[in-house]
């Protein structure tokens, strides 16, 4: 079935009667994608679950605020990186009184986790991918693992195409030089 | 740019996360239960917010009526003692055979301000304040 073009989803989720079935067709056509994305941030499958359920929730209660002023997966992707930032802050909260910093704790966690495939290359990547700031290390896994491209990475963040080349430049060269130290 | 990021290179973009079996098939579902039963519960709080709001307000008055009263009952009852605690408290004799002019002249014409004792007086009247010290002296 092909799927409708964001006009008539819009319209669809406006109207009552047929609110459902547009809805299933977003959750359908986009929890894949948005998966990824909030799994490469916080790299738990349980907690990307949660996120990815709180995501598709607060879309599904404010789809009366939304007027199609930006795409429908633009407005979903803002939705998912803020409840992203909203669940790792809480994290930190959580973990203050921790001498260990939480990007740290993530990574040892997947050390033992039956979700991650990785071998030990892959483990350091992950480790230097963690030394990012959020918003580098989101800037990062757009750019490297989706390939998207720099326009569509600044319609869902708002920052300016010539920042994200800046970011994502500074990204790659923190995440070499700490791969080189590990190996040396 | 490639060459310079030899570790990266080596690595690439592969993914190295899994995700249950059937997860994304699975979760269309989940979703949907979890959504019945927020709209669930969304119908059932607008519910209880029409039905209860005004018989909300009007219950609370109906307690606090009884208590009202009771209150109101227990100022005026403080009030009226006051009043004739004010009265019969230490004058002098004299003071109570006060004809109707020296009782306007005990007025504070600078402050004009009537007393319990100047009510009484306008009211009862200094024959009725008479009668009831005469009264009162004769039980005794």
């Amino acid at each position: 079935m092909e799927m409708p073009n964001d006009t008539v989803l819009l319209s669809m989720l406006h109207d009552e009667k047929k609110r459902r079935e547009a809805f299933n067709i977003l959750v359908k056509q986009y929890s894949e994608s948005l998966y990824w994305q909030i799994r490469k941030m916080v790299l738990s499958h349980d907690d990307a679950n949660d996120i990815l359920q709180n995501t598709f929730l607060k879309s599904w209660t404010n789809i009366d605020q939304f007027r199609g002023d930006s795409k429908i997966s633009t407005w979903l992707f803002r939705i998912a990186i803020n409840e992203t930032y909203t669940f790792l802050n809480k994290e930190r909260q959580k973990n203050q009184s921790s001498f260990v910093d939480l990007e740290d704790i993530m990574v040892q966690e997947l050390q033992s986790d039956p979700y991650f495939s990785g071998d030990e290359a892959a483990l350091k990547l992950q480790k230097a991918i963690m030394t990012l700031p959020e918003k580098q290390r989101l800037v990062f896994n757009m750019k490297y693992y989706n390939e998207m491209k720099y326009e569509e990475i600044s319609d869902v963040l708002g920052t300016s195409v010539g920042a994200l080349k800046a970011s994502y430049h500074y990204a790659v060269q923190k995440i070499e030089a700490y791969l080189a130290l590990e190996i040396s | 740019m490639k060459d310079k990021n030899l570790h990266l290179n080596e690595t690439g973009n592969r993914s190295v996360f899994k995700v249950p079996e059937n997860y994304f098939d699975d979760f269309q579902a989940a979703l949907n239960k979890r959504i019945d039963s927020l709209e669930a519960e969304n119908e059932k709080v607008r519910d209880v917010e029409v039905e209860s709001k005004p018989k909300r307000l009007f219950l609370k008055m109906d307690s606090i009526r009884p208590v009202l009263y009771m209150a109101a009952m227990f100022v005026l009852l403080l009030f009226s003692v006051g009043l004739v605690l004010n009265l019969t408290s230490d004058k002098t004799s004299s003071s109570l055979h006060l004809s109707a002019e020296s009782t306007t002249q005990t007025k504070t014409p600078a402050t004009n301000i009537p007393t319990a004792e100047d009510y009484l007086i306008n009211s009862v009247g200094t024959y009725g304040i008479t009668e009831y010290y005469i009264e009162s002296g004769t039980e005794e």
